[in-house]
């Protein structure tokens, strides 16, 4: 185990940041830390990355106890921080060059770790820039680069894809996926599930200093009584018609929004097929129709009672 | 792991906006500003005696040696330092000083008083001799008590007043010397500067640097170095570039200037790592203290208003000895118009005390490696 903290107790005052926050990563693994703002996410990195204090608990990296002078265990993490964390004086090159010098003395190793690293984020064109000069995403991509130029073993990305537009925000992701295959552990923090979903291998859920569920996301799912989301236009929607099919065995829950009727399905195939069925039984008219999955948003709706972007 | 961080650091220094503004521009556009504005100071005020009245009391008789060192700063010449009067009572002197027939009289005694009406250069000048004076009789005293043999000694130290140096002197000097005061303590804002980008609690770049497998000692140090270099530097090119603008000539004594301005920059860097690591204010808020601290320290050496670094040592005199800028200052007045270096050597040491002293609060307040919240 690669990350392995226990009952996590971090409190500001009277609030309570981390309530018995335990977390476990296996080596190769991309896991995703899912919440809401405020949720604990960016504190419990900060704990076990022993830059906070903590209150209770245990921390352990590479199974060894984690200290702020544990510069063994330093030297194999990366971090990414939420904010960009750069010198404004430096260019991207000598940024990069300054913080992978940090890990790396070797002159000529670090010389290729910078190329290897402006390369990685696609920031060739750009490495005479002053971060001033850089767009939002190409920012992200020097704050990733500084992060990760000197090969760390492990690697927290605490929200790297924050106002970023989607074409950066898919090139991160991607470049995120590439450090795993290339052997990195990821721990990847986020309050966009549809990166969780489509980056992590394992996802843990986090609300109010706690962990609610982990689990892959096929597990998390499975967890929730919902299968699929089903909504139909209506032609001529009749208000009585979301309370009736409530009662159906198929559905969960149904609600009408003007002429949107929205069924959430219980668990098990044919769903779609079987409000077809009802639709022509009770000769109702319809146009268009979708289907949806359900997402990690109805698992935190389920447990909580609240989005995920609450 | 030291040139990563040196050299990095001296990239950021010369390429920041602040650090162009105040430890290269200000300055230098200062010592130009200064330079026109006293340029006819010496030209129109060229140096007269000092018009002073001695009361002739039982003391003054008495004491032979103040007797004659009076008269040597009084013998007409081209290096005649005062014009004396030498009256029989304090109300004749009172009347004199009242009427401004001089600017001030001396009544002898242990210790000789000077009674001015007004603060100014001639009356500063009228104590610092008294005080020098002084300093050194209860030293020769002193001696004198043990090493009776020690006579001959005597007579050539108290030769010391009377021979004054060939150098045309520069009436704007004290000026020039505080503003040096003011520079050597804007280091400050590169001391501030590494504390910031090293406390993850201070800044998004403190927690990053945080997380690197470097003790932060080190790389506060190694960071110090650097900055202190960059402002070294600039301290330096200052102070002779205020030399050629004065035309005076203290080059001679460049390796006492040199070791000044390091000590007056370290107690700057030092104020401005400590300013750092208290509390967790704002770095703009951190910067606004330490001006208004360099400028108020500045202004009690002299820098705006003549004669008040003595008044302040006078009535104040702790906070004159604790004035960073203040001693900066007196250092230099030292090398430029005495030629011993007693004194000189005390305003170092306490220069290299202070920044000591604000180097170990320093090192106290950042030895926390881990915070309560960031």
């Amino acid at each position: 185990m690669i990350v392995n903290a226990q009952n996590l107790v971090k409190r500001y005052g009277e609030l309570v940041a981390l309530d018995h926050f335990s977390l476990q990563v296996e080596e190769g693994e991309i896991l995703g830390l899912l919440g809401p703002n405020g949720s604990g996410k960016t504190t419990a990195i900060n704990c076990i990355l022993s830059l906070l204090d903590y209150d209770r608990g245990t921390i352990e990296l590479f199974g060894q106890p984690m200290r702020p002078d544990a510069y063994n265990l330093k030297q194999q993490i990366g971090i990414v921080m939420q904010d960009v964390a750069v010198f404004d004086e430096l260019t991207v090159q000598e940024n990069i060059d300054y913080f992978c010098g940090l890990y790396v003395p070797d002159k000529k190793r670090r010389r290729a770790l910078v190329e290897e690293a402006i390369a990685f984020t696609g920031l060739e064109s750009h490495r005479k820039f002053r971060p001033k000069k850089l767009s939002g995403g190409l920012l992200r991509r020097l704050n990733i680069a500084c992060g990760i130029a000197h090969k760390p073993r492990l690697i927290f990305f605490d929200e790297p894809t924050v106002a970023v537009d989607p074409q950066s925000r898919n090139s991160i992701l991607e470049g995120i996926k590439k450090l795993n295959r290339e052997g990195a552990t990821v721990v990847y923090t986020s309050h966009y599930m549809e990166e969780v979903e489509q980056l992590c291998s394992r996802i843990v859920i986090m609300d109010q200093g706690r962990t609610i569920a982990s689990g892959t996301r096929e597990e998390l799912k499975a967890m929730i009584g919902a299968n699929e989301k089903i909504r139909v236009e209506l032609l001529n929607p009749d208000p009585q018609l979301a309370a009736s099919l409530s009662r159906q065995p198929f559905a969960q829950n149904a609600t009408l929004d003007e002429n949107i009727l929205t069924i959430y399905c219980r668990n098990g195939s044919h769903n779609l097929l079987a409000v077809m069925d009802y639709f022509q039984a009770h000769a109702i008219a319809f146009g268009k129709v979708y289907s949806e999955p359900p997402t990690l948003n109805d698992v935190f709706l389920e447990i909580t009672g609240k989005q995920l972007r609450d | 792991m030291f040139a990563n961080i040196y050299k990095h650091r001296l990239l950021c220094s010369v390429r920041s906006l602040d650090v162009l503004v105040w430890t290269w521009i200000f300055p230098f556009m200062l010592a130009t500003l200064f330079h026109f504005a006293f340029a006819n100071l010496d030209a129109s005020d060229t140096f007269q005696p000092i018009r002073t009245a001695m009361i002739h009391n039982t003391s003054y008789a008495q004491n032979v040696p103040f007797r004659d060192a009076l008269e040597s700063l009084a013998a007409g010449g081209e290096h005649q330092m005062i014009d004396l009067t030498v009256v029989s009572s304090e109300q004749e002197a009172d009347e004199l000083l009242k009427n401004g027939t001089v600017v001030g009289y001396i009544t002898p005694g242990d210790p000789a008083k000077l009674t001015v009406r007004e603060s100014g250069l001639e009356q500063s000048i009228l104590q610092a001799f008294l005080d020098a004076y002084q300093q050194q009789y209860s030293a020769m005293d002193n001696i004198a008590a043990k090493r009776p043999d020690a006579a001959a000694l005597f007579q050539e130290i108290q030769g010391q007043y009377t021979q004054e140096s060939d150098q045309t002197r520069n009436s704007a000097a004290p000026y020039f010397f505080a503003m040096i005061g003011m520079v050597c303590l804007y280091a400050c804002f590169q001391g501030l500067v590494t504390v910031v980008n090293m406390q993850a609690n201070l800044s998004r770049l403190g927690a990053r640097v945080s997380l690197a497998p470097v003790s932060k000692i080190k790389m506060i140090f190694y960071d110090s170095l650097a900055g202190l270099t960059v402002h070294y530097l600039s301290c330096s090119l200052v102070v002779l570039y205020i030399c050629m603008l004065m035309k005076i000539d203290m080059l001679h004594d460049l390796p006492l200037i040199l070791i000044v301005c390091l000590a007056g920059s370290l107690v700057g860097y030092a104020l401005g790592t400590a300013v750092g690591a208290i509390g967790r204010m704002k770095e703009s808020v951190k910067s606004g203290i330490l001006i208004v601290f360099s400028l108020t320290m500045s202004f009690m050496a002299g820098l705006m208003v003549e004669g008040i670094n003595y008044q302040i040592q006078t009535h104040a005199p702790l906070l004159s000895w604790i004035n960073p800028a203040a001693r900066v200052a007196d250092a230099f007045y030292r090398i430029y118009y005495y030629d011993t270096y007693g004194l000189y050597l005390i305003d170092l040491a306490i220069l290299v005390a202070m920044a000591a002293a604000l180097f170990l609060v320093s090192a106290i307040l950042l030895r926390r490696r881990k915070y309560e919240s960031i």
